[in-house]
C-alpha cells in the first residue's frame, strides 16, 4: 500500500513531495491560527501513536485468505480536522518511512499524498456537510471506502506515469483496486463503528472544531482530474510501455503520443528552462553504455573495493 | 525563596463536564513536614495534588510556592521546586530504558555527559534501584516501577516531593522499601494514599477531604483514633 | 504484516542502535540526512536499463554498510520483508518488455534488466535510509526536521507522538492478549472486534496521552529546551563532502 522508491521516477517523486510539502505548510499555518498549542499538541500525537498502533493490528479479509490493515485517514479527519489530520497522518507516514523503510524517502511525498491529502482534503470535504446534518453512516462509510480506493488508484497512477514497472496501467489498476477492494470496505466499516463509538462519549476535548461550510469544489475538481488521468491512461495503455522502450533505444526517432510520454517531454521541456533537477538521463538512450561487459565487471570491483574501505574504518574506529 | 512552604488560599476547581471537585481548601504547609492527605475516592486529593505543580490552574483562589504564585508564567521555577509523582507508573515511564526515564528531568536542565550519568546513578542509588538502570521499564514489577518513579523525579532536586498513592500496585514488602526510602528524603513531602500505615511511618500530620472540602487537618493520630474521621477519610476498613 | 510485539522490539532496537559508537553514529544528523536525499534521488534517476550504474552506486551502499551499527543479516531481512509490493510489480517486467538488449554479447530481454536495476535501487535506497535512521538517534532526527524549517509545533507533535507509540505499542500488546483469551478465535481478528478495540482504544488513549504529557510538562519538557548544535563539525563536512563527491562520480562516470 505505501509506494517505494524504487518504482518511482524522479520527476514523480519530486513532484508529489512538493505538493505534500506545500499541503503541509499550508495545513500548518491554518492550523496556527486559532489553535491553543498545549491541548492540541499532546492530542496531535495521541492520534498519531494511535493509528500507528492501529496499522498494526491486521484483520483477516475473508476469502482471499489474505489480510489487510486499517489506515485510519479519513477517520482522523472527522476526529481532527482536516488540517490536524494531514499533519499527523504525514508525521505516521514519516516515522513509518524512516523506522520501517515503509515507503521510500523520495516516495513520502507520494504516500502523504495517498494516504493524507486525500482523506484530509479531497474527500472530507465531498462529504463534511452531509455528515454533520445528520452523522451518515453510509456517508462515513463512503468516505472512508473511497479515500483509500482512490489512494489506490494513485498508485497506479503514480507508478505508471513513472515507467519502472512494466505492468500495463490497466492491469495495475485492476490489480491495485483488486487488493483494496475488500479492504477498503473494511476500512468504511471501522470507521464508521468507530466514529459512533466516539461521539457517544464525547470526549471532553473540543476537537474538530471546523463549523463552517466546507465548498467541495475542490474536492471535486480533484476527484474528476484523477478520474481523468485514470482514463486517459487507461486508453493509451496497451501501447505505452513497449512504445516507450522504443523510444528509448531508438533514441528519440519518434515521439511516444501516451500521456507516459508526453509528461516526461512536458519536464524535459520545464528541465530545460530551469535546469533545477540534475541531469538525468530519462530521454537519452544509454541502453547500450549501460550492460557492457567491463563496466558491469568494473562496477562490481568498485563495490568491493567500498566495502573494504568501510570495513577498515570501522575496525580503525573501535581502537 | 527564603523557606519553601506551601499555601492555597481559597482554592476552588470544577472539571469541564461539571464535577465539582475542591471547594474553598485553604492549607499551609511549612517547609520540612511531611503531610499526608486522606480522602475517599472522589474527595479531591488528586485534583488538589496536581494543583500543586500547575498540572491544574486554579479556577478561583490561590496557589503560592515558596511565595511564587502557581500561575502559566511561572510554571517552569514552580516545576523544578515541586517534584509530582503520579499516580499510574506506566505513564510517567514514558522512555524506553530506566537510565533514560531518570535522565529525562536532568536532561531539560541542561546536565549533559558525565554529570548527567552521576546525577541518574545517585538518584537510582537512593530509591535502592541502581542494578535495574538499563532495564526497559516494562519488565519491572509494580514496586520497582515506582522507584523508578520516584527516581526521576527527584534526579532534578526539586526542594518538594508531592505523591499521589505511591502505594498502589505494590507488595507489602514493596511498601516496606517505600517507607525506608521517604523517611530518607529530606524534602517536605506530601503524599496521598489510602494505605494508614503506611501514612503514619511516613508523616506525622494529616488532613481529611471530603466532597471537595478539607474536614479536618491536624496530627495523624488523632485521625486515627477517631472511627468519624476515618470513615470520611474513606479508611475504616468495614468489612 | 508485523506484529505489535515485532514493532515495539523493532523501535526499541533502533534506539539501541543510535545509542552506540559506530563511525556513522559520529557524523552530524544535517549530514547524513542531505547524504542520503541526494544519493536516493541519483540512485532512483538511473535509466532502467543501465547496470553499471546501479551497481556503481551499490558500492556506496556496502560502504555504508560496514560503517553502520545495522548488521548485514539485520539488512537483508528488513529488504526481504518490505520486497513484496516491489517483487510484485517488477516481476511482470519481462513478460512486458519484450526489447533486445545486448549485454556481453548475449541477447536479453528488457524486462529482465529492467526488472535487476530496479530489484537494486530499491534495495540502495531502502538501505542507505534505514542506516542513516539507524545511526541517528531519535532527538537528532527530530532537531534536524526543525534544521530544515518543519514549524516547531510540528517537531514537538512528533516526538509526542513517538513517544506515545512505545506507550500504545506496549499497551495494545496486552489488550490484544486479554481480547485473544476471550474471543476464542485464533490468531485473526473479525472486523466486529475490531471495531470495539478502535474506538475504547482511542478514547483511552486520549485520555492517557494527556497523563503522559503532563508528566513531560512536570518533569521540565520544554518546546524551546531541543535546540541542538547543528553546526557541522569539521569530520562531519569532510565526510558529506566526500560522500556527495563519490555518489556524483559514481552516478555520471
Amino acid at each position: 500500500m505505501h509506494m517505494a522508491d524504487a518504482l518511482l521516477s524522479v520527476p514523480v517523486g519530486v513532484t508529489f513531495l512538493g505538493i505534500s510539502g506545500a499541503a503541509a505548510g499550508y495545513a500548518s499555518s491554518r492550523l496556527k491560527k486559532d489553535f491553543d498549542e498545549e491541548k492540541t499538541v499532546p492530542l496531535m500525537g495521541v492520534a498519531g501513536a494511535f493509528v500507528f498502533a492501529l496499522q498494526m493490528v491486521n484483520f483477516a479479509v475473508p476469502a482471499t485468505g489474505s489480510s489487510g490493515h486499517f489506515a485510519g485517514g479519513f477517520l482522523l479527519a472527522l476526529l481532527l480536522g482536516r488540517h490536524a489530520s494531514f499533519l499527523v497522518m504525514s508525521s505516521v507516514l514519516l516515522v513509518q518511512a524512516l523506522f520501517f523503510a515503509d515507503g521510500g524517502l523520495l516516495a513520502l511525498g507520494c504516500n502523504i499524498f495517498n494516504l493524507a491529502f486525500i482523506p484530509s482534503y479531497i474527500v472530507y470535504p465531498l462529504f463534511k456537510n452531509i455528515i454533520d446534518k445528520n452523522e451518515g453512516k453510509i456517508a462515513i462509510w463512503s468516505g472512508a471506502f473511497l479515500s483509500l480506493i482512490l489512494g489506490a488508484v494513485m498508485v497506479s497512477i503514480q507508478t505508471g506515469i513513472s515507467g519502472v514497472a512494466e505492468l500495463p496501467f490497466t492491469n495495475m489498476l485492476l490489480l491495485m483496486l483488486g487488493i483494496h477492494l475488500l479492504i477498503s470496505i473494511f476500512e468504511g466499516i471501522i470507521t464508521v463503528g468507530s466514529y459512533m463509538f466516539i461521539k457517544r462519549y464525547s470526549l471532553q476535548t473540543e476537537i474538530n472544531s471546523e463549523r463552517r461550510k466546507l465548498k467541495p469544489y475542490f474536492g471535486i475538481f480533484s476527484v474528476s482530474l484523477i478520474i481523468a488521468a485514470t482514463v486517459s491512461l487507461f486508453a493509451s495503455s496497451k501501447p505505452d510501455g513497449l512504445e516507450w522502450s522504443v523510444f528509448k533505444i531508438m533514441g528519440g526517432a519518434s515521439e511516444p503520443d501516451s500521456l507516459t510520454g508526453r509528461f516526461h517531454n512536458l519536464l524535459g521541456a520545464l528541465q530545460d528552462k530551469i535546469a533545477i533537477l540534475p541531469d538525468y538521463s530519462f530521454t537519452d538512450g544509454s541502453g547500450q553504455w549501460g550492460t557492457s561487459v567491463s563496466g558491469i565487471i568494473g562496477a562490481i570491483i568498485v563495490i568491493i573495493l567500498a566495502s573494504s574501505l568501510g570495513y577498515i574504518i570501522r575496525k580503525a574506529n573501535k581502537n | 525563596m527564603s523557606h519553601h512552604y506551601i499555601e492555597t488560599n481559597e482554592l476552588e476547581y470544577t472539571y469541564p463536564d461539571g464535577t465539582k471537585a475542591l471547594e474553598d481548601v485553604n492549607l499551609y504547609i511549612s517547609h520540612g513536614e511531611s503531610v499526608a492527605i486522606l480522602g475517599s475516592n472522589g474527595a479531591g486529593k488528586s485534583t488538589l495534588i496536581k494543583h500543586l505543580n500547575g498540572t491544574i490552574l486554579p479556577m478561583k483562589g490561590s496557589v503560592n510556592i515558596g511565595g511564587t504564585p502557581v500561575t502559566k508564567k511561572t510554571l517552569k521555577t514552580i516545576r523544578a521546586t515541586v517534584g509530582l509523582v503520579f499516580q499510574n507508573t506506566d505513564n510517567q515511564l514514558f522512555m524506553p530504558s530506566v537510565f533514560e526515564n531518570v535522565a529525562f528531568s536532568p536532561r531539560n536542565i541542561g546536565i549533559v555527559g558525565d554529570e548527567l550519568q552521576r546525577v541518574v546513578e545517585e538518584s537510582l542509588e537512593k530509591v535502592d534501584a541502581l542494578g535495574l538502570i538499563d532495564k526497559h521499564p516494562f519488565k519491572l514489577s509494580g514496586g520497582e516501577k515506582r522507584k523508578v518513579c520516584i527516581a526521576s523525579v527527584i534526579a532534578s532536586n526539586p526542594e518538594i516531593l508531592v505523591l499521589d498513592e505511591p502505594t498502589a500496585e505494590i507488595d507489602p514488602k514493596g511498601i516496606g522499601d517505600l517507607v525506608s526510602i521517604l523517611r530518607q528524603f529530606s524534602h517536605t513531602k506530601i503524599i496521598s494514599s489510602h494505605n494508614l500505615k503506611f501514612s503514619r511511618a511516613v508523616c506525622s500530620r494529616g488532613v481529611v477531604m471530603q466532597e471537595g472540602r478539607i474536614i479536618f487537618d491536624g496530627e495523624l493520630d488523632e485521625i486515627l483514633s477517631s472511627d468519624k474521621l476515618l470513615a470520611a477519610a474513606g479508611l475504616k476498613e468495614d468489612y | 504484516m508485523k506484529t505489535a510485539q515485532e514493532r515495539l522490539q523493532h523501535l526499541t532496537a533502533f534506539e539501541e542502535l543510535a545509542e552506540s559508537t559506530f563511525p556513522l553514529n559520529l557524523v552530524s544528523p544535517v549530514v547524513k540526512i542531505i547524504v542520503a536525499v541526494v544519493f536516493v534521488v541519483l540512485t532512483i534517476s538511473v535509466d532502467k536499463y543501465d547496470i553499471i550504474h546501479s551497481l556503481l552506486l551499490t558500492s556506496f551502499t556496502c560502504f555504508l554498510i560496514a560503517i553502520a551499527p545495522l548488521k548485514v543479516t539485520s539488512v537483508l531481512k528488513m529488504l526481504l520483508y518490505l520486497s513484496p509490493f516491489v517483487l510484485l510489480l517488477v516481476i511482470f517486467n519481462p513478460l512486458y518488455d519484450k526489447s533486445i538488449i545486448g549485454i556481453a554479447g548475449y541477447q536479453v530481454y528488457g524486462g529482465y534488466v529492467s526488472a535487476f536495476t530496479t530489484v537494486l535501487k530499491f534495495i540502495n535506497t531502502t538501505t542507505v535510509s534505514v542506516l542513516i535512521v539507524s545511526s541517528t538517534k531519535f532527538n537528532h532526527i527530530a532537531s534536524s526536521l526543525r534544521f530544515f524549517r518543519m514549524p516547531k509545533f510540528l517537531v514537538i507533535q512528533f516526538m509526542v507522538m513517538y513517544r506515545f507509540i512505545f506507550i500504545f505499542l506496549y499497551d495494545i500488546i496486552q489488550s490484544l492478549q486479554a481480547v485473544k483469551a476471550r474471543s476464542f478465535q485464533g490468531a485473526k481478528f473479525s472486523w466486529r472486534n475490531m471495531k470495539a478495540i478502535v474506538s475504547t482504544f482511542f478514547v483511552k488513549s486520549v485520555l492517557r496521552g494527556e497523563e503522559v504529557y503532563n508528566a513531560m510538562l512536570s518533569r521540565g519538557f520544554e518546546i524551546k529546551n531541543f535546540k541542538m548544535d547543528n553546526r557541522p563539525k569539521a569530520g562531519d563536512v569532510f565526510f558529506g563532502f566526500c560522500s556527495l563527491v563519490y555518489i556524483f562520480i559514481m552516478r555520471f562516470i
